[in-house]
């Protein structure tokens, strides 16, 4: 009952909030614009005002009526204040508010800070690509409503978190907002290194026969406002969280036993290993293109200005992702090194391992499906082609970097893996990260098998059958590539999780035959303790000092 | 077989499938263009790309039919494949390739198919869209030819004023 009250009050509140954010959005533009700031573009002003005022007259009352109801369930003096503090449901709703409200702050703030920056630059007489928001005063009206919202929702959540302890989604769910915008705040702020540089590289070395005109300028302005308006997301959020390890109290251990935080640096492992792997393929492209005559194929213009720009921007973007990628593997291992628990240093190592081998191996087995497929094409289907050596060339040059440097990464985190394994079966085969990564590869490799062979099938029945279905080997050989790519890693890793699950099976102990519930004598217990105590450890202690035949269940 | 022998084994593998795949492309990438019976529909088909790969508009004319040669002129077809060669489009290109299927038949109807793949993105992005059309052939007294109007590939209908 309370679950679904609660439902209302805050869908009702987030709604509201909507109508009301939008209405003064809209209000503080007509004033602003009125007063001459960020621009005159506004019209129908009257219409405007109209528009705010009857939205803040719907959504003011009524979400203050539901915020109040919300809020009144907190006063320490009701006696369910601690359920809705701790509810699932406020957390919720206190994350998605906070997920809205910094993406469109962003987004105007980015449209700000790029209007800002086209002012010192060339720009074209028509925005053919519409580009330009038009509207300083809108942007700037979003800014400061959906700031201060934000502001005010934070010190909601911060006062929340003083009361005391929270557990489980209460404390997770805003978790997903603070690890979620720095993430992405890092991503796009990386993503628009690389942007600028690629801008830079072509403003020093420009390309072959291209006239540049004032258009470039927004390529620029996008970027640079990206980068700067996502490096204070990024740097903000990832100040809030590092204050947070270091905070008195419950929320630094809570904090650092967090498994949220734990995914997170995985995911910048991930996304580093990705792009590193991406651009060193990139610059490799470059180089591949002019050693295997392909320049045709992707251009017939570019010179060795090109190829050379092509080389250095591909590697100067790759730089922040490795660093970003070292240092927040050195934090997960330090943090995990520092931890309470001592089993989290081995959960660290074995993520660290296995996410960088995971990204490998998709870009080795990519490439080896295509590289396959082509060779099937060139063999098979090139005496019935008219033109194209070019075509094959250029996709050599694109998927044999992907193949060697996928690989390469591959081998070097995989041999390790290994090495655990060997060094203590039993420990690795029972470990959930690296089973989980068997079946996501063996999971994605059988999808990709059974798609492949299904169009093969296809063909082949069609054939058979004498449909008119065309296309020959062209249309069989990168299926034929990615089955027989998607085919070998399924083999290979369905292998390793069979050794896996005859080890386990081979070490774990025979389940104790318990009787039933209903026979066996029963007394419920009460466990009180410090409020800092460590629960888990004295029942371990007590569980440990039962006589035969007894169990202690929670 | 222990696991560091499967993992270099593995690795030589793929050494060994990129080797093979570059010197296989780079020595065999322009095979000879597969030769069809002289009188069949393929060939016609082949002489037809040829041409126009050729840029020998006269004679890829020749190659269609005697009902769409008498809907238009070698002139005015002349005229429509000058620009359709302005805007860049060579027929065959580094980019892109073509290959001639078998062709079937079904009653009095007989088509082959010709797929066009064209190479567009980079790096992960990188793709091969394909299409495949089929071309009517029709036996005229010169042989096997194209029965519709075609610049190069794309259907077309030829209507410049006299």
């Amino acid at each position: 009952m309370q679950t679904v009250r609660r439902l209302y009050v805050y869908l009702l509140s987030g709604i509201t909030l909507g109508f009301l954010i939008y209405g003064l959005i809209t209000l503080v533009e007509v004033a602003l614009s009125a007063l001459g700031v960020g621009g005159d573009g506004i019209g129908g002003r009257r219409e405007q005002l109209s528009l705010a005022a009857a939205l803040i007259g719907v959504g003011l009352p009524v979400w203050a009526i539901h915020w109040w109801f919300a809020e009144r369930g907190l006063d320490p003096a009701r006696p369910n204040a601690e359920d809705e503090r701790s509810s699932t449901v406020r957390a919720l709703y206190l994350t998605m508010v906070m997920i809205f409200l910094l993406g469109f702050g962003a987004f105007a703030a980015r449209d700000l800070v790029r209007e800002f920056a086209l002012g010192f630059l060339p720009r074209p007489q028509d925005d053919f690509y519409g580009y330009s928001s038009g509207s300083g005063a809108r942007s700037l009206a979003t800014l400061f409503v959906t700031g201060a919202a934000w502001g005010y929702h934070v010190a909601i959540r911060r006062r929340d978190l003083a009361r005391g302890p929270l557990e489980g989604a209460a404390a997770w769910l805003p978790r997903v907002y603070v690890y979620g915008a720095t993430l992405t705040g890092l991503v796009i702020t990386l993503q628009a290194f690389g942007d600028l540089a690629r801008y830079v590289g072509e403003t020093l070395w420009p390309l072959s026969g291209i006239q540049y005109g004032g258009e470039r300028s927004y390529a620029f302005a996008d970027a640079v406002s990206l980068l700067a308006v996502w490096t204070i997301g990024w740097i903000g959020h990832w100040w809030y969280a590092g204050r947070l390890l270091i905070a008195a109290g419950w929320r630094a251990s809570s904090e650092r036993a967090a498994r949220l935080r734990l995914a997170f640096f995985v995911s910048v492992i991930l996304a580093g290993a990705f792009s590193v792997i991406r651009l060193t393929a990139e610059a490799a492209r470059a180089v591949l293109i002019p050693v295997l005559d392909a320049t045709d194929a992707i251009g017939g213009n570019l010179g060795l200005t090109d190829l050379l720009r092509a080389v250095v921007v591909a590697l100067v973007s790759a730089v922040p992702w490795a660093v970003a990628w070292w240092l927040h593997q050195r934090w997960m291992h330090e943090e995990a090194l520092e931890a309470d628990d001592p089993s989290r240093e081995a959960v660290a190592a074995r993520l660290d391992l296995h996410s960088v081998a995971l990204v490998g191996l998709a870009f080795a087995a990519v490439g080896t499906g295509w590289l396959v497929g082509l060779l099937i094409d060139v063999v098979l289907g090139g005496p019935r082609t008219v033109g194209g050596s070019g075509f094959w060339r250029a996709e050599l040059a694109n998927f044999v970097p992907f193949t060697l440097i996928g690989l390469g990464v591959w081998v070097w985190r995989w041999w390790p893996i290994q090495a655990r394994h060997q060094a203590d079966p039993a420990a690795e085969a029972a470990s959930t990260i690296r089973r989980s990564f068997l079946l996501v590869i063996l999971a994605a490799s059988v999808i990709t098998s059974l798609g492949s062979l299904a169009y093969v099938l296809y063909r082949l029945f069609g054939s058979l059958l004498g449909a008119n279905i065309g296309g020959g080997i062209l249309e069989l050989s990168m299926p034929l590539g990615a089955l027989v790519a998607a085919g070998a890693v399924a083999l290979y890793h369905g292998l390793a999780l069979r050794r896996d699950l005859a080890l386990r099976a081979a070490i774990e102990p025979e389940a104790p035959v318990v009787m039933p519930v209903a026979e066996r004598s029963r007394r419920s217990l009460v466990l009180l303790g410090p409020p800092d105590g460590d629960s888990d450890a004295a029942l371990g202690a007590l569980r440990e000092a039962l006589p035969p035949g007894f169990t202690l269940d929670e | 077989m222990s696991s560091n022998r499967s993992l270099l084994t593995i690795i030589a593998g793929i050494l060994t499938l990129v080797a093979v795949t570059v010197v296989v492309v780079l020595v065999a990438g322009d095979p000879k263009p597969q030769e069809f019976p002289p009188d069949s529909a393929e060939a016609a088909v082949q002489g037809y790309l040829g041409a126009w790969n050729e840029r020998d508009i006269p004679t890829a004319y020749a190659f269609l039919s005697e009902r769409v040669r008498a809907s238009t002129s070698l002139e005015d077809y002349q005229r429509a494949a000058d620009e359709f060669l302005i805007y860049g489009m060579p027929p065959n290109g580094p980019d892109r390739r073509i290959s001639i299927g078998d062709a079937s038949s079904e009653g009095d109807r007989t088509v082959v198919p010709v797929t066009v793949e064209e190479l567009y993105g980079d790096g992960l992005n990188q793709n091969v869209s394909r299409s495949t059309r089929y071309l009517p052939m029709v036996r005229d007294a010169d042989g096997w030819r194209i029965d519709e109007s075609l610049i190069w590939l794309d259907p077309t209908y030829i209507d410049y004023p006299k």
